[in-house]
């Protein structure tokens, strides 16, 4: 790759598959992939369960920042969840739905795959997701890793500024549009750190003769990139009842015929905080440790950002060990 | 006695500070917001009223509405994936309940060979 032109470099670039694998069930567009082992050492699998707003890949990213192949590598079954890409008519599911109909028969399914209760990680918000699926079903799953998930709405920086009620209407807006489009989402995130995205460039531009530096910048890159449309139901509540009306933190979230209290939560839980978070800052994510009716819970903050922990390959082998070990000792 | 180094900052590092501020500044400026927040909420009303007449023509055109395909589709879609799931989740539990009636047939089948056993070789004794 050294001498060709830097936009070549960029067009030419196509992420390879990490971790091998299989679709275990699908519906709609939601897909299971399991990633087998080749030497199964521990019983219990694990879920891993991403945002809405990102493609599923960030916990498989790159042969050396990939969370599947890292657990899989050490003899752990993963399952990962591939939410799909929503496209007209899923703007009518709701958020209620993702808890009492999809999320229940993920969990359903790899139980009954893996012929035995998972174990969640949810990163981002999938783990705000998973941890309202364990506070309403409280015996699914056997441990509940956290992963810069935030809890206080009210702490999440800009962004809990940007959807007050006063400027933010999300009924409104989906009535109008529909599913919420992905540059949306996309130029939202990027106008959190303006300076940063101006700065990238300039490094890529230093750089590009340095092709480990290029291949880390290039797969992140593609996955910031591939952003996929917000159902629009779902996150017309999402902004709603949890930016807006804190309910989760305010132990008022009810889903269905369920009640949604962090105090229910029984499974062990492992909370995992970034110091550098912009996008979930540290007071929005450790709540959770104090709030959590779990008897045996632990919270761990490690350095780095809300993606560069699991994409730095300095970060990356900090984060993967804590994590193989917790769940190790909880098999 | 050793010199304390002090950290020189770089032209960039002041230009990132100023854009960082400048940011940080408009995206808390609640002016700012307010009029964003408006704009965003008028193109909406507009995008609302396309949206409304849009239907208007495809109706007058006698082609099916597009909010209402949506819907039905988004409820077929639904109720297909609970059938499924719920077909797969009976045919399991079917599967389940057969084989621990095998197996406890196959207990019973055990116990009553051993009975049968023990009262022959109570004949035999006798």
């Amino acid at each position: 790759m050294i001498g060709t032109p830097l936009l070549e470099k960029i067009k030419g670039y196509k992420r390879p598959e990490v971790s091998k694998t299989t679709v275990v069930y699908s519906e709609n567009k939601l897909r299971i992939l399991k990633v087998e082992p080749e030497n199964k050492v521990y019983k219990t699998p694990v879920l891993m369960i991403p945002a809405m707003i990102n493609r599923y890949y960030v916990l498989d990213l790159s042969a050396n920042n990939s969370l599947a192949k890292a657990l899989s590598e050490q003899g752990f079954t993963v399952y990962k969840v591939d939410w799909g890409e929503a496209t007209d008519e899923d703007r009518w599911d709701s958020f209620e739905d993702v808890f009492t109909g999809k999320l229940k028969r993920i969990v359903t399914k790899v139980t009954r795959d893996a012929g035995t209760k998972p174990s969640v990680l949810g990163y981002c918000m999938g783990g705000t997701m998973s941890l309202i699926y364990s506070s309403c079903f409280t015996d699914d799953i056997k441990n509940l890793i956290v992963l810069t998930a935030p809890i206080d709405f009210s702490k999440a920086g800009v962004m809990s500024l940007w959807t007050k009620k006063e400027y933010l209407d999300p009924y409104k807006w989906v009535s109008a549009i529909g599913n919420l489009p992905s540059d949306f989402v996309q130029n939202g995130f990027v106008s959190l750190k303006p300076a940063k995205f101006m700065r990238k460039w300039e490094t890529v531009w230093k750089r590009q003769d340095d092709s480990r530096f290029m291949d880390n910048f290039l797969t992140l890159e593609s996955w910031v990139n591939d952003n996929v449309p917000f159902p629009g139901g779902i996150w017309q509540d999402y902004i709603t009842w949890l930016y807006q009306e804190n309910r989760l933190f305010n132990d008022t979230l009810i889903i269905g015929k369920y009640k949604a209290s962090l105090k229910n939560l029984k499974v062990s839980l492992l909370t995992i905080v970034a110091k550098d978070d912009h996008i979930v800052p540290i007071e929005a994510a450790e709540p959770l440790h104090e709030l959590a009716g779990s008897p045996d819970k632990t919270i761990k903050y490690f350095d780095g950002g809300h993606v560069g922990i699991i994409s730095s390959p300095k970060l990356f082998p900090q984060l993967s060990s804590c994590i193989k070990d917790w769940l190790a000792e909880r098999d | 006695m050793e010199k304390v180094k002090e950290k020189v900052e770089k032209r960039e590092d002041l230009v990132d500070k100023f854009v960082t501020k400048f940011f940080d500044n408009l995206w808390v400026n609640s002016a700012y917001l307010g009029m964003v927040s408006k704009n965003l909420d008028t193109a909406f009303e507009v995008r609302k009223k396309w949206n409304k007449n849009m239907e208007t023509v495809l109706s007058l055109l006698e082609l099916p509405n597009q909010k209402m395909q949506q819907k039905i589709l988004h409820n077929v879609n639904t109720l297909l994936t609970e059938w499924r799931f719920e077909q797969e989740e009976l045919k399991y539990r079917l599967e389940k309940i057969e084989s621990d009636i095998e197996e406890l047939k196959a207990k019973a089948s055990e116990q009553s060979n051993h009975i049968a056993e023990e009262k022959t070789n109570k004949h035999k004794k006798n």
